[in-house]
């Protein structure tokens, strides 16, 4: 894979998954860092591995070292607060003052802010890049039960959600 | 549709969404090259400091200070030789007068 491949298909992704993963972070400037070490340790990656998850593997250990650095932490709680508040919001809007596609959107980004920081990730890895519970639990730390249980977790909360929002005017 | 399907879709829309910029990638060995000449250059201004405190090399006030010190040294001896020319002089004058 050349530099430019890496850089064309991971800067979007990077991007994504850090936004709708980590608060108070330049996302920018991390996902060029990110794409930078990617590039410096290439002859470290072992072809035996799928090239996602070493990737993702970099992108944490780089959020994780910016966090460390700036002795800061997650800001969980008060994001969490501050998207139920606009989930609720999302709530009061009737399927007919928006589009569907824009409501299905914007009611699944609130979903997906209003969860918590672990399982917004795991839910950016398996949903959007289909990574296999052992290949989650390798770039999170963790064992792949746990991924595997979050995940269902991750799986029931949405579709209540969905269910909630929408009703059965979607079917899903 | 199912519920996958539909974050899925989501996130592929979010990243459909990103411009990318040209990668600003550093060009592979140039930061290598830059720490060996600054390395290269750290380590002749360190000599060079060095054979400055041992005297070997001048600084140019010091330069300065040895060229005086060379012109004051060169005049004391043309002044030297001046004087053992003129007594080389008398001497041989008295010489050949027989001392008168």
């Amino acid at each position: 894979m050349k530099v430019n491949d890496i850089w064309n298909e991971f800067y979007p992704k990077l991007t994504v998954y850090l936004k709708t993963t980590y608060t108070g972070i330049d996302i920018e400037d991390m996902v060029q860092e990110i794409l930078e070490k990617v590039y410096r340790k290439f002859h470290t990656y072992d072809p035996r591995f799928s090239f996602n998850t070493w990737i993702y593997s970099i992108a944490r250990n780089c959020v994780v070292d910016s966090f460390r650095k700036r002795s800061s932490r997650l800001k969980t709680l008060s994001a969490v607060k501050e998207r139920e508040l606009h989930v609720s919001s999302v709530k009061n809007k009737s399927p007919e003052e928006i589009s569907i596609d824009k409501d299905i959107k914007e009611g699944i980004a609130s979903f997906i802010k209003s969860l918590p920081d672990k399982e917004r990730e795991i839910m950016y890895l398996k949903f959007y890049e289909a990574l296999t519970y052992k290949e989650i639990s390798r770039i999170l730390k963790m064992p792949a039960g746990t991924v595997k249980y979050l995940v269902h977790t991750i799986k029931k909360k949405a579709e209540k959600f969905y269910r909630e929002q929408y009703g059965d005017e979607y079917e899903y | 549709m199912n519920i996958e399907k539909i974050i899925h879709d989501y996130y592929q829309t979010e990243v459909d969404k990103i411009y990318v910029p040209p990668p600003a990638l550093p060009k592979k060995g140039c930061k290598s090259i830059r720490n060996k000449v600054y390395n290269i250059g750290f380590a002749a201004a360190l000599v060079l400091s060095g054979l400055i405190i041992v005297g070997h090399v001048d600084t140019p006030s010091s330069l300065s200070v040895r060229a005086a010190h060379f012109s004051e040294v060169h005049k004391t001896g043309e002044v030297l030789s001046e004087g053992l020319w003129k007594l080389n002089k008398l001497a041989s004058i008295s010489l050949i007068s027989g001392g008168k």
